[in-house]
């Protein structure tokens, strides 16, 4: 992980790298900033795609408020923003599709039933209470999440039949972050990330 | 966080459904407890996707309904949300 110096309008450090992932490279940036995150998104988004050699920044076209935008003259490029409290979670990739989800703590949400039952699978569910810290719970989320947000289904990807990867042994942090891709196949790839500093 | 009890006997009021549902996301506390109401904006009650998907299983808990994520992007306000619970439990 590649820390970089904290620039306006972030206040604490912030990680930039890049995951080489399905033959092509998904570029992400992440940190915790002062506010406004949502406005930070997308000034990252934009000095992603400005910092890639070969990608045009064209601005970003919104068809309607229900549909994510997309980058203006860049083809078969893909961006997902996340944010959570004051941390911020960005991707963009080529030639691939992207999801990015973070969650920042406090993770009280996690602790209804209602929600356990609606997200895990089975074998999650079965495996979920063996898993330290408890916040296990909160990495399969971000994992589902930024899948979900890969494949475009959203809210409409049923999590109970979405099985991701959760190591079992996970250092709690009060912040989780995950990427996702998904290959030709719908088979998806994810990555977590973490802030060291955090 | 507390469970919602089930509630059996007749069939709900769409009012019943409302006040229930502004109860839950008011218990969520993602935003001020006076800004949720029945004709609040739904954007505007801190319902992510996490505490969408937690109301669905608060939806199946209490009356008995398998409601997906996505019914919600249907509505503009709980009273809208509501309404077309009323629908769905008579009709079941």
């Amino acid at each position: 992980m590649t820390f970089v110096s904290a620039h306006r309008p972030s206040v604490a450090p912030v990680a930039e790298g890049r995951w080489p992932v399905l033959g092509t490279d998904v570029w992400w940036r992440f940190g915790r900033v002062g506010g406004e995150p949502r406005r930070v998104a997308y000034a990252w988004v934009e000095h992603l795609v400005r910092s890639r050699e070969g990608l045009p920044w064209r601005g970003l076209h919104r068809e309607s408020a229900a549909v994510k935008p997309r980058l203006v003259g860049s083809e078969g490029v893909d961006f997902s923003i996340s944010h959570s409290g004051d941390a911020v979670l960005v991707a963009v990739a080529r030639g691939v599709r992207v999801g990015a989800d973070v969650e920042a703590a406090p993770f009280a949400a996690f602790d209804s039933k209602a929600l356990r039952r609606r997200m895990l699978t089975p074998a999650e569910a079965e495996e979920l209470p063996r898993l330290r810290p408890e916040d296990a719970r909160t990495r399969l989320w971000t994992a589902k999440e930024a899948v979900a947000k890969a494949t475009g289904e959203g809210l409409a990807s049923d999590f109970r039949t979405l099985a991701v990867s959760a190591p079992p042994t996970w250092r709690g942090r009060p912040v989780e972050a995950c990427l996702a891709v998904i290959d030709d196949h719908a088979h998806p790839t994810t990555r977590h990330l973490a802030l060291e500093t955090s | 966080m507390s469970t919602p009890e089930t509630i059996a006997a007749s069939a709900p009021s769409p009012s019943d459904l409302g006040d229930w549902l502004v109860d839950r996301v008011r218990f969520y506390d993602q935003v001020d407890a006076e800004s949720v109401t029945l004709d609040a904006p739904l954007k505007e009650l801190g319902l992510d996707s996490i505490y969408i998907m937690t109301l669905c299983g608060d939806i199946e808990d209490t009356y008995g309904l398998e409601i997906d994520p996505a019914f919600f992007a249907d509505h503009t306000d709980l009273r809208g949300v509501a309404e077309a619970l009323h629908t769905r439990v008579t009709a079941t």
